[in-house]
């Protein structure tokens, strides 16, 4: 993953809890250096070395601090430098769901070694939405939903999150997540 | 093709579509225009009248002459301010312009806040949205960086500041060890006074070797740091290079004659022009090197030597070496003679290896003169320690313009107050303040200082204050000065002996402006006042230049002529008879009184009489005597009372010392 994704935990954590507890969790985690480029791509090892070590320290299961860094993530993306390009995505939920696999499509374009999850809004209606999320990766859903919550919250939509169904998948992971708007 | 099926094309390509008649407005326009230009759209407005066109270059408006235009770039900025366009137009079948293009999203960006176009505006194969994605990554890079060079900066900062505590803390044990260590050399050498059995005498011997040795690392490892802090702050200078090496080698002599070696100069005999640069640390780098060369070489000759070789327009690249005629060094252990601590590296030459710190010291010297030593080596045959430097030239002429210009430049005037219980430094430093045409008192106390301030018509500029006086010591004599109407803010300079860390801060943050170490030297003096002292353009320091040009040298253990020399050359030296004079005369009271002090066992007075005529000592360059004072003053201070008869043996060293000066003081009168 680039190493934004890594400065963004380091931030989530000393923004909580201080730069004392990063610290701890970097030596625990055995990541060297925590001097990461934005646009450098790591390991996703590294990503999953800091996260797992982030949520041992505060003695929290993996999903609830990957869930926690999903609704970090929205937040400081939504005020960094990118914030005018995720702000291009949409005015809504919907729309912004809609759009971003044509923004992460037009990110592969420059940085050649990213690999996106895709986004696919299957089925919408007055009530709500069903969205699929793939990736090649594992073990992210936990984040992905605490993204789709952010969302909602960032575009001011109530949502309640009605299911969450692993879909069979030969390799990666496909979610599929039923939403209820309203 | 009729146009409207052109159209429907032609919007699922551009978000902006304008057909444009040549009366210039639009008869059918695309929702993106819509939305952002709507009475451009509904033909309310004409199309290029609504937009000023930074490209393409020339274009003033007109559907007909934009057709001209066929294949450019356009870039409209609309006149609302709000919104901008880039595109290109194109003629249909039937006539018509059609423009054709996209939301300007980097104008828009940077020009319009709170309107962001979407990303469903763009067509897929428009790269705006990748330009922005890359200005954004950009910006991110930049804050990146400016992060990493903020963590780096915090680093190296936290990293210099632990290096000056270690530092810190390295030379105050050092310090702390030294006077101990001094009184444990002194005791040993008493013992050996004493009979003793075979055994005990060569164990006393291997005690008293070992603790020489375990000195001479301490004292190496205090002027390591000096180097350090010194070169740092280290000032170029113009010299003589001739001079210089001649010196070098006056100053070698006393040791290689008591050798019975015979030391050369070699290489370029007289070099054409003078030369500026770093002299002390080129002097420090020659002289240890000489040194070393003299205490290796057994039997023989030594030389010292120096080549021009390359006269460039700015710098002269000079070669300096010097060569002995030692046991040499194996090939094996070349790379390692210059670590610090490397020692065991020659054999046979009756000579004390010693601690292997003084090349590593000239290793930084000569790095910070900008060059490298190396070393040549035959073993049996004799080693060449050499390195090259780019020093800049100037001519003879210019060495004393630039001399007396930089004199002349310390424009002073004042009144100082001089402060001191000893008449000889009331008298050497009281000349040197007048030789820079200030205006002086002395006074030999601090009661004596506080009734001159009192009584005094004009008020004092700057009150130089020694610390270690009898009766009220330097700390409460400036209180007491502080007390004095018109002084609560007086700028007073400490002046001592004791150059210890701790002593100068204590001076520092008590009651002193500055701390200038005794003794003297001119050119501290002078920044000292020039720091502290009002500038008078009407009064200007008249420059020796031909006394700087001209030194005595008259150089060995027992006496440094070079100091009567500076001396002589800052006070002049029909000012030195009396002078002299005054310092015999004190240094037999200073004498009897350390003499009363230990036969009294008063470790107090001892401390006190010690310390002055230490520094008086060696401020005529009675140096082994000065030394031997010194060292005597640290072991009382730590407690130990040093033993009456160590006064007889230094009094035939004071009494060698003292009669050496008054033999140079002849040649000088």
């Amino acid at each position: 993953m680039y190493g934004i994704i890594n400065k963004s935990l380091r931030e989530m954590v000393i923004d909580h809890h201080g730069e004392v507890m990063w610290q701890q969790i970097m030596t625990l985690s055995g990541v060297p250096d925590d001097s990461f480029l934005s646009l450098k791509s790591y390991d996703d090892e590294v990503t999953y070395a800091l996260a797992s070590t982030t949520a041992d320290v505060l003695g929290i299961d993996l999903g609830a601090a990957l869930h926690a860094f999903g609704h970090h993530w929205l937040k400081s993306s939504m005020s960094n430098e990118y914030a005018v390009l995720m702000n291009s995505i949409g005015d809504n939920l919907v729309e912004f769901l809609n759009n971003l696999n044509s923004m992460h499509d037009r990110i592969s374009s420059t940085f050649l070694d990213y690999r996106p999850p895709e986004f696919k809004i299957i089925e919408q209606s007055a009530e709500g939405i069903v969205v699929d999320y793939l990736s090649f990766r594992l073990g992210l859903s936990p984040f992905v939903e605490g993204l789709l919550e952010a969302l909602a919250g960032h575009f001011a939509q109530p949502m309640e999150m009605v299911s969450i169904e692993a879909m069979p998948v030969a390799s990666g992971t496909h979610m599929r997540y039923s939403i209820n708007l309203g | 093709m009729p146009n409207t099926i052109l159209l429907d094309h032609l919007y699922q390509l551009f978000s902006i579509v304008a057909e444009i008649g040549d009366d210039g407005y639009v008869s059918r326009a695309s929702d993106v225009l819509k939305k952002y230009q709507p009475q451009v759209a509904d033909g309310s407005v004409r199309f290029f009248e609504s937009f000023s066109f930074k490209r393409p270059s020339g274009f003033s408006g007109g559907a007909q002459e934009s057709r001209s235009h066929i294949g450019e770039l356009f870039l409209g900025i609309a006149k609302s301010g709000d919104f901008a366009v880039r595109g290109q137009v194109i003629q249909a079948q039937d006539g018509k312009t059609i423009f054709l293009g996209v939301p300007w999203l980097w104008w828009m960006h940077e020009n319009v806040s709170g309107v962001t176009p979407k990303l469903s505006e763009f067509p897929v194969h428009d790269v705006q949205m990748d330009q922005l994605l890359f200005m954004s990554t950009q910006k991110t890079m930049v804050d990146d960086v400016q992060a990493l060079n903020a963590d780096l900066m915090a680093t190296k900062s936290h990293l210099e500041r632990t290096n000056v505590v270690q530092q810190s803390f390295f030379n105050h044990v050092s310090h702390e060890m030294r006077s101990p260590l001094n009184g444990v050399i002194s005791a040993l050498t008493l013992i050996s006074d004493e009979p003793l059995s075979d055994r005990v005498a060569e164990l006393l011997r291997l005690a008293s070797h070992s603790a020489d040795r375990l000195l001479e690392v301490i004292n190496f490892s205090l002027e390591s740091a000096a180097v350090e802090a010194g070169a740092r702050e280290e000032k170029v200078s113009n010299f003589d290079l001739d001079m210089l090496i001649d010196d070098q080698l006056s100053g070698g002599q006393p040791r290689a004659l008591n050798k019975n070696i015979e030391l050369i100069r070699s290489g370029d005999l007289e070099f054409p022009s003078a030369y500026q640069g770093q002299q002390r640390l080129l002097k420090q780098a020659l002289a240890n090197l000489l040194s070393n060369a003299i205490k290796f070489t057994p039997v023989g000759s030594v030389h010292l030597g120096a080549e021009l070789l390359e006269h460039g327009q700015q710098f002269d690249r000079i070669r300096f070496y010097v060569q002995d005629e030692g046991p040499g060094i194996p090939e094996h252990q070349l790379e390692k003679i210059f670590d610090p601590f490397a020692t065991g590296l020659v054999s046979g030459t009756g000579e004390s290896q010693g601690t292997g710190l003084g090349l590593s010291i000239v290793k930084r010297y000569v790095k910070f003169l900008g060059g490298e030593v190396r070393v040549d080596s035959i073993v049996g045959a004799g080693s060449q320690f050499s390195f090259e430097i780019e020093l800049r030239p100037i001519s003879r002429d210019k060495l004393i313009e630039a001399v007396a210009a930089t004199s002349q430049a310390r424009v002073l005037s004042g009144r100082v107050l001089l402060v001191d219980d000893l008449q000889t430094n009331l008298y050497l430093n009281g000349q040197l303040l007048e030789s820079l045409q200030l205006t002086v008192a002395t006074a030999s106390s601090g009661v004596e200082a506080v009734n001159c301030l009192q009584q005094s018509d004009a008020p004092f500029d700057l009150i130089l204050l020694d610390l270690n006086m009898p009766d009220m010591d330097g700390f409460d004599a400036a209180r007491k000065i502080r007390s004095v109407p018109g002084y609560a803010n007086a700028n007073i300079v400490a002046l001592s002996a004791y150059t210890a860390d701790n002593m100068r801060q204590r001076a520092q943050e008590e009651q002193f402006v500055q701390f200038l170490s005794k003794p003297i030297q001119r050119n501290e003096l002078i920044a000292c006042l020039e720091r502290w002292m009002p500038a008078s353009a009407a009064e200007v320091v008249v420059p020796e230049v031909a006394e700087a040009l001209a030194d005595d040298h008259f150089v060995d253990s027992d006496y440094d002529g070079s100091v009567l020399a500076e001396l002589a050359k800052n006070i002049g030296r029909d000012k030195l008879p009396n002078l002299v004079s005054k310092f015999l005369e004190e240094s037999a009271e200073q004498w009897e009184a350390l003499r009363l002090a230990l036969q009294e066992r008063n470790l107090d007075s001892v401390v006190l009489h010690a310390h002055t005529l230490a520094s008086t000592t060696l401020a005529f360059g009675l140096i082994d005597a000065g030394t031997q004072l010194r060292q005597m003053e640290n072991r009382a201070l730590s407690g130990e009372l040093p033993h009456l008869t160590e006064l007889d043996r230094m009094s035939q060293t004071l009494g060698l010392g003292i009669s050496k000066l008054q033999a140079h003081l002849t040649t000088l009168g």
